[in-house]
């Protein structure tokens, strides 16, 4: 049934599928529509038109090459933004209160002063691996957000430690930073197992030096249900260029064995070919390493970590098609 | 699927997903703004916003299609009021009520299938009350832009544009799409 306020709300609703309404009427038209299920209904047709209106406008091609410029314009977006969060990213000088941190005894501050080489470079990776007609990326392997930022600490808030900066706002370049304390340090302070790929002995071109720029690629690394870590992949820059890993555990420790839990970390590839590329110790359920690699991230479909019995520790799914 | 690959940055979905709406969101913003070099600017912006909130579409709400038309014509109008605060003589009215050879989207045959159950519509308007509904759904004009345009009293903007929603509303939910025996135009 339709009394005389809702016909007067129903003119309001007309006019506001379609333009701005004063304060006053929006306010009284919103208040009634809470109200009123009839009104909400008609509201919903007259959107339903407003729609149409527009949907009906006609389709003109724009000009050419507009869509390289709306690609490009993206990437650039993107490299802003993960340069954005590339500025924020600090490590503690602080030791956590408990258990071994890359960050342990370091103080690493990165700011954009390498923003105008890093933005060259991810432009070459972009044409490389990126650019239209290349390479079919695998989905879950994922580019850095477009806010910058990558996904907050798996398991939610840790009750051991608490979540550091570094975890929250990592980069490009932090990663990249990341690999060089790895790489450096972390053989010394004996967290984390830098030894060569168990299979491929053999050193890799430009395997001493990690990439400076280029993207990132990222995916979680879940155990059951559970998300505990992530591993990130930085593609090499030019053919035959290493593809530096970087994987981090990162859960409850009530979830994970006492003690050091010693995983083998393998990646998996599209042909089914399985191959060690390290060992990482985990430790009240934290856990990190880095090193390069020969694989090609855009042909991995999955990374997996296996206690010293073959059983499954952590999956990470790198391809879903 | 599109929108999410675009969303996600994947390389080979976003060139699909650029290609396949580049044309409606050029269109709707060449539509409002009527200047080529910066309808390509909002095209652009558009494309932009979409990739920042692709994880904010909910498909229950409407298709990607009228998702990111509607950002198009947000972005256009804004663009349009920033450049020229005093609304301009809007352009479209002739494509959405003249004749199909006529216009931006001169021989388009998708347009004009897709759109022709709107234009029938519009046509049993009175010529006033669908420039209402044009200059509103379209380009963004409030009544009292509406009133100001067509010199007439923001009561009687209004009134036209109120009448031609409720006329189109109901010509849009016949099956056919033909005119009843009472619409009419002057």
């Amino acid at each position: 049934m339709t009394d005389q306020g809702c016909l007067r709300y129903r003119g309001l609703a007309a006019e506001y599928a379609v333009t701005d309404l004063d304060g006053r009427e929006r306010v009284q038209l919103i208040d009634h529509l809470q109200h009123c299920q009839g009104c909400r209904r008609v509201l919903r047709d007259y959107t339903e038109v407003a729609d149409a209106l527009v949907v009906g406008l006609p389709a003109i091609e724009p000009p050419a090459g507009f869509d390289d410029r709306v690609l490009a314009g993206l990437e650039r977006h993107r490299r802003d933004d993960d340069l954005d969060a590339d500025t924020l990213w600090m490590v503690d000088a602080v030791p956590p209160p408990r258990g071994p941190h890359p960050s342990d005894g370091l103080t690493v501050v990165v700011n954009s002063a390498d923003r105008e080489d890093t933005s060259h470079g991810d432009e070459v990776a972009g044409r490389r691996r990126s650019g239209i007609g290349g390479r079919r990326t695998a989905l879950r392997w994922r580019l850095p957000d477009p806010d910058g930022t990558l996904p907050p600490p798996p398991g939610g808030a840790r009750r051991h430690r608490p979540v550091p900066h570094w975890h929250r706002y990592i980069g490009r370049t932090a990663l990249i930073a990341i690999v060089v304390v790895l790489g450096v340090v972390g053989g010394t302070i004996g967290f984390v197992d830098v030894s060569p790929p168990a299979v491929s002995s053999a050193p890799l071109p430009g395997s001493t030096t990690p990439p400076a720029v280029g993207s990132v690629l990222h995916a979680p690394l879940t155990r059951g249900p559970e998300a505990v870590g992530q591993i990130y992949a930085h593609p090499g820059q030019l053919p035959g260029d290493p593809t530096w890993i970087y994987v981090v555990l990162d859960h409850d420790r009530d979830s994970t064995p006492p003690g050091a839990v010693v995983l083998s970390v393998q990646l998996l590839d599209a042909q089914g070919t399985t191959r060690g590329v390290a060992t990482l110790t985990v430790t009240d359920g934290y856990g990190a390493w880095a090193g390069p690699v020969s694989e090609d991230p855009y042909d991995l479909t999955r990374a997996q970590l296996t206690d010293p019995t073959g059983t499954p520790y952590a999956t990470a799914d790198l391809a879903d098609y | 699927m599109l929108l999410a690959g675009f969303g996600a940055g994947d390389p080979t979905l976003s060139v699909r997903f650029v290609r396949r709406f580049q044309s409606v969101i050029f269109g709707v913003a060449l539509s409002v703004l009527g200047d080529r070099t910066v309808a390509e600017d909002v095209a652009q912006r558009t494309f932009e916003q979409a990739w920042r909130h692709a994880a904010t579409f909910d498909s229950r709400r409407g298709s990607v299609h009228v998702w990111l038309a509607g950002i198009a014509r947000h972005e256009a109008i804004d663009t349009a009021r920033r450049s020229s605060p005093t609304p301009t003589d809007p352009l479209v009215l002739a494509d959405l009520l003249g004749d199909e050879r006529g216009g931006a989207a001169a021989g388009d045959p998708r347009w004009i299938a897709a759109a022709a159950p709107l234009r029938s519509a519009l046509r049993t308007l009175p010529v006033e009350q669908a420039r209402a509904v044009v200059l509103a759904g379209v380009h963004g004009y409030t009544a009292r832009e509406i009133a100001d345009h067509e010199r007439v009293p923001v009561g009687t903007a209004k009134t036209r544009l109120r009448t031609a929603m409720g006329r189109l509303r109901e010509r849009l939910a016949e099956p056919s799409g033909e005119p009843t025996p009472e619409a009419h135009r002057p």
